[in-house]
Parts: C-alpha cells; structure tokens; sequence
C-alpha cells in the first residue's frame, strides 16, 4: 500500500526562509512603533493585529525568487525585566537593538545589549542598530543628543548593520529590514525548512533557562552588565 | 504578496482522531502504540530520553499512519488532526511517567528531614522507582516558586508600575488568571499550551480593550501581574512538561513567543526581590513580614497538627538538640520562625524551599497518582487505548460543557452591551476558545 504523497513544496527556483528576529532596547527609545512601522507601511490594507504588536510577522520580498518571513519578538524594555530577555534572544537569528539618537544614555543601554546578544546569543546571530527618531533631529538639530558618526564607528567596529530610522517618517524602516535580510542565510535556511533548522532545533532545549545545566544563558546574562 | 497568519483551517477534533483510529486499516497503528506505552513504562528513562524516545516514537508513528487506508487520502490539515491526536493520545497515556509532579517521589527521599543539606534528588536511590534529576528539579522549582508567590501575593499594580486596573479590566484579569489556571486540568501539552494562549490574548484584549499600548513593555508586566495573582500549581513543572513534549513544530510563532514569556516571568518571580518593585524599604519589609507571619503561623498549625503523631516527636527532639539554646516557649518559637523565614528570603532560592519542604511534603502526596502502568499492560483487548480514550474524550467533553458556561457567564460580565445569545454563539463557533471568544467579542463591541 502507498503512502500518502509528500505535500507542500514551492515552485521550483524560488526560495523562502523564515527567521526569527528580536526586538532590544529601552522603553520609549520607539522599538514598537519601529516594527509597527515595517509591518504596516508594507502593505496599505494592514489588518490590525489581534495579538498586538509583542508578536509581529512581515514577508519581504527580496527578488522575485526570494521570500523572507520575519517573526518578529518584542522584548520589555524596562531595566527591571532585563533578566527576562535571554528567553526572547533564544535561538534568534537576527536582533535589532534601539536607541533614541536624542538621548544619550539610551546607546550606552543599546551597547550592553549588544554585548549581551554577542556573548549569550545565536553565535551567528545578525545584529542591527537602530538610532531612531531621526524625524526629531531632523526637524531641530539642537535635539541631537548622539552624533551619526560615532554611533557608526561603533557599529562598524562591534560588526552591526548600522541605521538611523525613523519610525514616523519611515525614513531606513525598510532600508533597515532589507539589509538584515540580505544578511541571512536564506539558502541555508530555505533547504532545510526555515528557522527551526536554521536556529538549531529544539527551541531553548530540555531544560527551562539552563539554571542547573551550565547556567550560563539566564545566569551569566542576569548577572552581566548593569551599567 | 503578504501570507496571512494561518488561522487553523480546521478546528482540531480529538473525537474524530479516535474515530480514525478504530478503523480496521488503523490497526496496526494501534498495535504499535500499545506496545509502546507498554514498553515506556518498564523503565525509568531519563528525561532527554524521554524526550528523545517519545519524539521518535510520533515521528514513527506518523509514517505508519501514514499508510493506513483512513488517513491515506485525507487532506493535510486532516492528517495534521491526526497526529495532533496521536500527541495527545500519547502524552495523555504517558503524563504519570513525564509530567514532573505527577511521577510518585523516590522512596527513602530525605523529605521529612527537609533541612538535610543535599539535593532530595541526590539523595534518592538512583536505581529504584520514584522521581529523581531534572523531573525531581521541577517538583523543587515548584515549591520555591510556589513560596515565592506565597511572600509576594500582595504585589499590585503600582509596584510593577502598570496603571491602575479599573473594574472591567479587573474582568479581563480575572478570566486571564482562570485561564492560566487551567493549565493543571489539562495533560496533553497540545491543551495546556492553548491555557497559556488564552491567557495571554484575554491580556492583550484587555490592552486592546483600554486602547492601550500593546507592546510587551505593557504586556510582560501585566503577565506577571497574572501570575502572581493566579499563584498556577506547579508552574515551573508545566511550562517544562511543554518545551519538552510539545511537537517543536508547533512551539513556533505566536505559541512560543507566550510560552517564552511565561518561562521568563518564571525567572523573573524566581529573583524577584525588593530591586524589581517600585516601592518603599519600609513598605516592602511591612508586606513581607506580614506575609512571611502568616505562612509562618500557617506553618505552625501544621507543625502542631503533626506533633500529635509519634513519629513527628522524635524530630522534633532531634530539633531541639541541634538548637540547645531555644526556649520552649511558644512565643518564642514563632519569633523565631519569622526571623528564621526573613533571613531566608536573602538566600538563594533552594533554601527556601527546603524550609518549606515539610508543608511541601504533605501536598505532594495528594498528587500520587495510582500508578496504572501495572495495571495497562495487562490490558489486553485489541481496542483498549481507543476505549480509554474514548472515556478521556467524553470526560473532557463533560469539561468543556461546564467551561462554555463559565466563559459566556464571564464573557457577558465584561460586555454587558452584548447579547446574551450572541456571547453563546460566539463561544461555540470559536470551539470555547477564550482568547479567540474575546476577540469577536471586542469586534463586536
């Protein structure tokens, strides 16, 4: 007797890959309204979400052959939730991390989650930064709290894709997207089904947060930089 | 062109999946699996071997079904029925050997003696029956997180810095809270995560519903906040049981981005202290002597409860001995039980919860559960696991009668605009389904 046919399966020649992307910075640096924006602005007949903008997904074209599907994960931004972010990072293949270019001290908090995603995360794990409300600068100068240049120098040399957004014009929101995407391995991915693969099977393992094994996800990140 | 966020064509049937499998061309599928739930339980397995083992087994499973003349044709979402029911089947069998609370404890675990320095798991035979590694760490896990609920049950909105839940949010809360709180009710992983689900949209309703922000700077607050209101039995034992048995595939997207938060709400509470609350040295220490007093005096009555049997005498010497300098005086003793309880507070977690251990004791015997494994392999008629599974499907029919009142009750408290006959209809089409129920309802709002 036969087995039921395999289903499924794209038209030969295209590629689709889906990913996992989380979503890092203070609060009130614009990290929601940033992927609102992405989601949004891709298509005018946006259905509002019933599960609200924690959880997000945004298909991109890349080409007419190549799909990529983010399922975005929005973290809370709250200093006093920081212990909570390594069970978001998990097993994600891309981050962007927010700051708010009016405001100092939101880069030093974007830096140390850079170097907590580039210690505890995915050891491939494609990082953007994000200086948003670029509109504010833009309108008046004077607001500028961090220069273009020196958040660049330092995504340049920590190895992050590097944009200044705007969340209310839209201005790079997209720009932004498309560059992480392009970064991905989407062939990789698409050959052996998506983001499951791609981000290395069993999502956070057996054991809940690591705490006894090694201890090192929750652990190190819970005690890691409180600057 | 943009994929729209697959809605389950097809609303899973267990009922149906059972049906399938009594089809003569299913039999050999129903041999396979009874010999299999027969195998597992001659042994005790590790849990990344149950893990590994069970897996495997649907994985297997499923190309066999695969084979059989009543699933050969059916559609894809039909066969995916098929397999969801196979999960459940499975995990529904298997839930006193894989859900952590629920595995009876290792004889000879120091539990009485709950002071002891070592791990229990440690201490318990490594060859006989009983609970042991990481199943025995959740049980562990549960009672200190269980405590840590306990010493912090008068948390409230303005120390987590959420605004001021006005009455009809307290609805949306509350239903939120019974949701979560029906995750102890469930065995099959497939349901319990559908508990986390619903609980998790009736919070984004409620955010919906304010016109609030729905970002999980709003929406991880207000979970704990449910949380530590709902004080869910065996948290961390459940949300293991999930990430362990829960086919992976369907652990993705929005399912996994709620299980993920539930699981760092879970550290979250583990760690909490005073550093994560917006509140007042003074006003912290008064809530938690008031609470840690209380468990105390509970404690006590326990304690008093038990001295009456002999067996409890010789500890309590025992404990008088190691403490030579205490004064009988009953007075005294609670002093120090409290001082005792604050300082623990400042420890880590593991000591807490050996404190407790003795309160702990007692309740987890009311989980042991008769162990049927003895019991089903002697078994032997061709149809027994459809039978017994057809008896679980019309309990949790029964179930799901009584939640469908419960859920419309709740459901017409919070839109009182709505019809009653509306809020009936809307439930029944969305399957009983909360999180979906509360949807439509605010649509239609």
């Amino acid at each position: 007797m036969a087995s039921r046919p395999q289903q499924g399966g794209r038209p030969s020649g295209t590629r689709f890959a889906q990913f996992k992307l989380v979503l890092l910075g203070e609060s009130a640096v614009g990290k929601s309204s940033l992927v609102l924006r992405f989601v949004k602005d891709q298509f005018d007949d946006y259905r509002e979400s019933t599960i609200g903008a924690a959880f997000l997904t945004q298909t991109i074209a890349l080409d007419d052959q190549t799909t990529v599907k983010f399922e975005i994960w929005d973290t809370a931004g709250q200093e006093r939730y920081k212990s909570l972010a390594p069970m978001y990072y998990r097993n994600a293949n891309c981050a962007v991390v927010v700051y708010d270019i009016t405001q100092a001290a939101s880069l030093d908090k974007a830096k140390s989650w850079v170097k907590e995603l580039q210690r505890q995360a995915n050891e491939n794990i494609i990082i953007a930064l994000a200086g948003n409300k670029l509109d504010l600068a833009e309108s008046d100068p004077s607001k500028r709290a961090i220069e273009k240049a020196d958040a660049e120098a330092y995504a340049r040399e920590a190895g992050l894709l590097f944009f200044e957004t705007s969340a209310k014009t839209s201005e790079n929101v997209k720009e932004l997207f498309t560059a992480i995407a392009k970064k991905l391995p989407i062939e990789q991915a698409s050959q052996r089904g998506g983001m499951r693969s791609a981000a290395g099977g069993r999502p956070g393992g057996v054991d809940l947060g690591n705490r006894q094994a090694g201890g090192q996800t929750t652990a190190g990140a819970a005690g890691g930089c409180n600057c | 062109p943009p994929e729209p966020e697959p809605e389950p064509t097809l609303p899973f049937d267990f009922h149906r999946f059972l049906g399938q499998l009594r089809h003569r061309t299913a039999d050999p599928v129903a041999r396979f699996l009874r010999s299999f739930i027969s195998e597992f339980g001659k042994k005790q397995w590790m849990v990344h071997e149950q893990v590994k083992i069970i897996s495997d087994f649907l994985e297997f499973i499923s190309t066999k079904m695969a084979q059989c003349e009543v699933w050969r044709t059916v559609s894809e979402a039909e066969f995916d029925n098929a397999r969801e029911g196979m999960e459940k089947l499975v995990m529904n069998r298997l839930y006193s050997q894989t859900f952590s609370p629920a595995i009876p404890s290792a004889p000879g675990s120091p539990r009485k003696s709950g002071k002891s320095g070592r791990s229990q798991a440690d201490a318990a035979n490594p060859f006989g029956p009983g609970r042991r590694g990481q199943h025995q760490e959740d049980v562990e896990r549960d009672e200190v997180i269980a405590q840590k609920m306990r010493i912090y049950g008068w948390i409230s909105e303005e120390h987590l810095d959420i605004k001021p839940i006005e009455e009809k949010g307290r609805k949306f809360m509350g239903l939120a809270q019974q949701e979560l709180l029906k995750i102890n009710t469930y065995r099959a992983p497939r349901d319990k995560v559908i508990c986390v689900l619903n609980c998790c949209k009736v919070i984004f309703g409620f955010l919906k519903n304010a016109k609030a922000d729905q970002s999980a700077d709003a929406f991880v607050p207000l979970l704990i906040y449910t949380v530590l209101r709902a004080r869910p039995e065996h948290l961390v034992s459940n949300v293991q049981y999930i990430w362990r048995f829960r086919n992976q595939d369907k652990l993705g997207g929005e399912a996994g981005y709620y299980l993920s938060s539930l699981m760092g709400v879970v550290t979250f509470i583990e760690n909490l202290d005073r550093t994560n609350l917006t509140i007042s040295d003074e006003e912290f220490e008064r809530h938690v002597e008031q609470a840690v007093s209380a468990i105390a005096e509970k404690n006590k009555e326990q304690d008093y409860e038990e001295r009456l049997s002999p067996r409890r005498n010789v500890s309590q010497r025992l404990s008088e001995k190691a403490q030579p300098s205490a004064l009988s005086d009953d007075d005294d003793d609670d002093t120090d039980a409290v001082t005792g309880l604050l300082r623990t507070i400042q420890k880590p977690l593991s000591s807490i919860g050996r404190i407790f251990s003795d309160d702990a004791a007692a309740h987890s015997n009311s989980l042991r559960l008769a162990q049927p494994t003895q019991r089903s392999q002697q078994r032997q008629t061709e149809d027994a696991a459809a039978r017994q599974a057809s008896a679980e499907a019309a309990e949790a029919q029964r179930v799901r009668a009584r939640e469908h009142q419960v859920v419309v009750e709740t459901l017409q408290s919070m839109f009182p605009n709505l019809d009653k006959d509306v809020i009936e209809d809307v439930t029944r089409a969305q399957e009983g389904n909360v999180g979906r129920a509360v949807d439509a309802c605010l649509a239609l709002s």
